[in-house]
């Protein structure tokens, strides 16, 4: 057993390694830089998940108020509607309103109503 | 010049400088333990880069309760263990690459040669393979792989002679 023990030994690569030493410490350093980079993309990428989780699970049973802002109650409201006017403010089209009323109060032959319509929007325009 | 406890303690408060003296002066004798191992220059270089990166991480925990050579004496087995089990296939593929060839270490007159040698010591249970690795590439004493591998210096003893018995059955070796 000595015998073999001593064989074994002996057949160990006796060699000088002569190394580069600054080569090796060069690969050590960007060794080291990429696992440091690594690290960092890692913990960034924790971190987002855990922001997203946690912006998620606080959502959970909060009443969806989107679908009632954007719920149609009937089909017709969507087909009726003047999609040419849609943009137009309707305080813009204030005067309009009213002279159109007061056309058709007289030509219906309401004089006193039309008088009240006159006076109300020009009270109105005081304010 | 300065001692490894020295450059250990400079490095701890923050002198990268000393960790490169310290790579400087164990480098070779790492390079060494390897090449015994894997007979590959490139891989020896490999498995050395993975000894002092995790050196590196490592060294600001160190207590001083071993020595340093004790510290990088358990690293070097401990990438050497994780080699073994990484490349338990590739090892024996290469094996019959290099029985192909005809290769045959002139140097040795036994019928094995290097590569079988520790092919098949790459086969033994880690606690053998462990002691043998250090009696054979650092010829380190028993006392010494004792304190390395934390088992008694008889249980290396005994370790070693199992793993010599084995080993000498499966090279054919009488």
């Amino acid at each position: 057993m000595i015998d073999f023990e001593k064989q074994i030994k002996d057949a160990r690569i006796k060699e000088n390694q002569v190394v580069n030493e600054d080569e090796f410490l060069y690969k050590l350093e960007m060794r080291l830089q990429h696992s440091k980079d690594n690290r960092r993309t890692l913990m960034v990428s924790v971190m987002m998940f855990i922001v997203v989780f946690t912006l998620t699970i606080t959502q959970n049973g909060t009443p969806n108020n989107l679908e009632t802002m954007f719920a149609a109650d009937d089909v017709e409201n969507i087909l009726e509607t003047d999609f040419w006017n849609i943009n137009g403010d309707s305080l813009n089209d204030y005067d309009s309103y009213f002279s159109d009323m007061a056309f058709l109060l007289l030509e219906e032959g309401y004089v006193w109503e039309t008088y009240d319509l006159i006076n109300e929007f020009e009270q109105k325009e005081e304010i | 010049m300065q001692n490894d406890q020295e450059l250990i303690k400079e490095y701890q408060n923050g002198d990268r400088s000393a960790f490169d003296k310290l790579v400087r002066r164990h480098l070779s004798n790492t390079i060494g333990f390897f090449y015994t191992i894997t007979q590959d220059r490139m891989v020896s270089e490999d498995l050395a880069q993975d000894v002092f990166f995790k050196l590196f991480r490592n060294l600001k925990k160190f207590r001083f309760q071993s020595s340093f050579s004790t510290y990088l004496y358990r690293i070097n087995l401990n990438t050497a263990n994780s080699w073994f089990t990484r490349n338990k296939w590739k090892s024996f593929l290469s094996l019959k690459k290099a029985d192909n060839k005809g290769y045959r270490d002139t140097n040795v007159e036994d019928e094995w040669n290097r590569k079988e040698l520790w092919n098949e010591i790459s086969k033994l249970p880690k606690k053998q393979r462990s002691v043998v690795m250090m009696r054979i590439a650092e010829e380190l004493s028993y006392k010494e792989i004792s304190k390395i591998t934390g088992m008694a210096e008889g249980s290396a003893k005994v370790n070693f002679h199992h793993a010599l018995k084995k080993l000498k059955q499966r090279l054919n070796h009488d």
